[in-house]
């Protein structure tokens, strides 16, 4: 990921501290801007602050401190100068821009009746980078993907890269192996951060046989792939919804494919919730993936098949 | 003698082509807003490319001024909106003779376009857009009357000399 990609959407103060900064931008998560707050990056290595002249300082009182100026101008480049232009998605909380990156806002919320109508007076703003890691999938496809995909499901905890491994795990079976044909993909990208579509386009690399709905509910997202794309593979991104599971079993009853993640420590705490133990005694999944922490993301622990039986641990890749 | 006075009438020939650019790049500014209230209501394209679509439409410095503005706010220079159009409003206004009420009104467009609502934004265009229509209006209206005038100060003028220098 290019530096300069990224320093391009903040304003010319901020811009000059992340160019005068040292850190890899490989290694950011996220970049927190915060009125009257220290400017605050999430690394590999944990949170960083920046002083005004880009050096690393372990006290936030010496960080540099984000005006209400640097955030308006930030948000202003963030959006194209079209904040307007994101009025749907900022109902949401966030927009992506180009390169896939999503951008969080906070504020003040404005209420029409019960439901929020926009955000308005912003003072947070959390631009989170995209990483893609291509090849992360290919240690765990031969159990994914012998000659048919499996259904599967990705458990992890948060921020374990579980959207990373489905992302590569969609590439790969959209492409295709040596061993296997690709297969047309469908993925519901509620918060798009599987494609990270700017405009429609996808800004990470999902495949050549891949389409995204982006922005969509998953269980309608589902129901639209399955009705006019003719999927082979559904892919949709933290389940955890009844009104998946419909959508879910039509999926299935298509004959498509499922590829999903979900929120969870073990297969074992993913019993104990209602929806997924349903999902379980009907033995809807045939592969179920744990991520787990240990010093880095993306690290698979287990991989179980339908009848929870393990079929490879850590040391199995 | 014969020199002086036809700079004379050059001047007024002028003055009357000044305020006949001015007009024509009023007009200009007139279909800009209407362009690029349809690309925000409609298509609800990003202000850059509306910009840059909106300039293919028009001709003149208006277009010039567009276009430009576009690039500039395509390039993510790391500067306000407001400071980029009131830059690239400056140029239009000292390069195409435009004069400070223009400026102003131009001005006053750029410091909500983008941050605004799509509401807000729709109304302040065509609250620009009838802005510009009593300018219009009352240019017109004064044109042939001023025409004459400058055309007949800058004979005036150029006889003055003459006779001045005789």
């Amino acid at each position: 990921m290019e530096k300069e990609q990224i320093v391009r959407f903040f304003s010319s103060p901020l811009r000059e501290i992340l160019q005068k900064s040292k850190l890899s931008f490989e290694t950011v998560y996220e970049i927190r801007l915060r009125v009257k707050k220290p400017l605050i990056l999430l690394t590999s290595q944990g949170e960083r602050f920046l002083d005004g002249q880009g050096r690393l300082v372990s006290e936030w009182k010496e960080a540099y401190q984000v005006t209400a100026a640097d955030l308006l101008e930030t948000l202003e480049i963030l959006s194209g100068y079209s904040l307007y232009a994101y009025e749907e998605e900022l109902r949401q909380g966030f927009f992506t821009v180009p390169g896939g990156h999503r951008v969080g806002v906070a504020g003040r919320v404005v209420l029409a009746g019960q439901s929020v109508e926009g955000l308005r007076d912003i003072s947070c703003v959390n631009l989170r980078l995209a990483h893609e890691n291509k090849g992360c999938a290919t240690p765990i496809l031969p159990w994914v993907f012998e000659k048919e995909v499996a259904h599967t499901l990705i458990i992890s905890p948060p921020r374990c890269g579980k959207t990373t491994l489905l992302r590569d795990l969609i590439r790969q079976i959209s492409n295709g192996t040596p061993e296997n044909p690709g297969r047309t993909v469908g993925v519901v990208d509620e918060r798009s951060e599987i494609a990270g579509c700017y405009q429609g386009v996808a800004q990470n690399d999902v495949g050549i046989r891949t389409d995204v709905l982006d922005g969509c509910p998953k269980a309608e997202g589902m129901m639209m792939l399955i009705r006019s794309m003719a999927p082979q593979v559904v892919a949709v991104d933290e389940l955890g919804d009844y009104g998946d599971i419909h959508a879910i079993e039509s999926v299935v009853h298509c004959g498509c494919k499922l590829l999903a993640t979900v929120h969870g420590n073990s297969l074992t705490d993913l019993k104990r919730k209602p929806l997924f133990g349903r999902l379980m005694e009907e033995k809807i999944f045939e592969r179920y993936l744990v991520l787990g922490h240990r010093e880095r993301a993306g690290v698979i622990q287990e991989i179980y098949d339908r009848d929870g039986r393990l079929l490879a641990d850590g040391n199995g890749f | 003698m014969l020199l002086i006075l036809l700079s004379g009438m050059g001047l007024g020939f002028s003055s009357v082509r000044r305020m006949r650019q001015r007009l024509s790049e009023l007009k200009s500014m007139r279909r800009m807003a209407l362009f690029l209230e349809n690309e925000i209501a409609c298509a609800h394209t990003l202000l850059p490319q509306a910009l840059t679509r909106t300039g293919q439409k028009l001709d003149g410095g208006c277009a010039q001024f567009v276009k430009s503005l576009g690039r500039h706010l395509s390039c993510r220079e790391g500067h306000s909106m407001e400071e980029i159009f009131r830059e690239e409003a400056f140029q239009y206004q000292t390069q195409w003779d435009l004069t400070e009420r223009d400026y102003r009104l131009l001005c006053q467009l750029g410091s909500c376009l983008g941050v605004e609502s799509r509401k807000m934004q729709i109304e302040q265009l065509r609250l620009f857009q009838k802005e510009l229509e009593i300018e219009i209006e009352s240019l017109e209206k004064s044109m042939p009357a001023r025409q004459k005038m400058y055309q007949s100060l800058g004979i005036s003028a150029g006889v003055f000399l003459v006779i001045l220098l005789l």
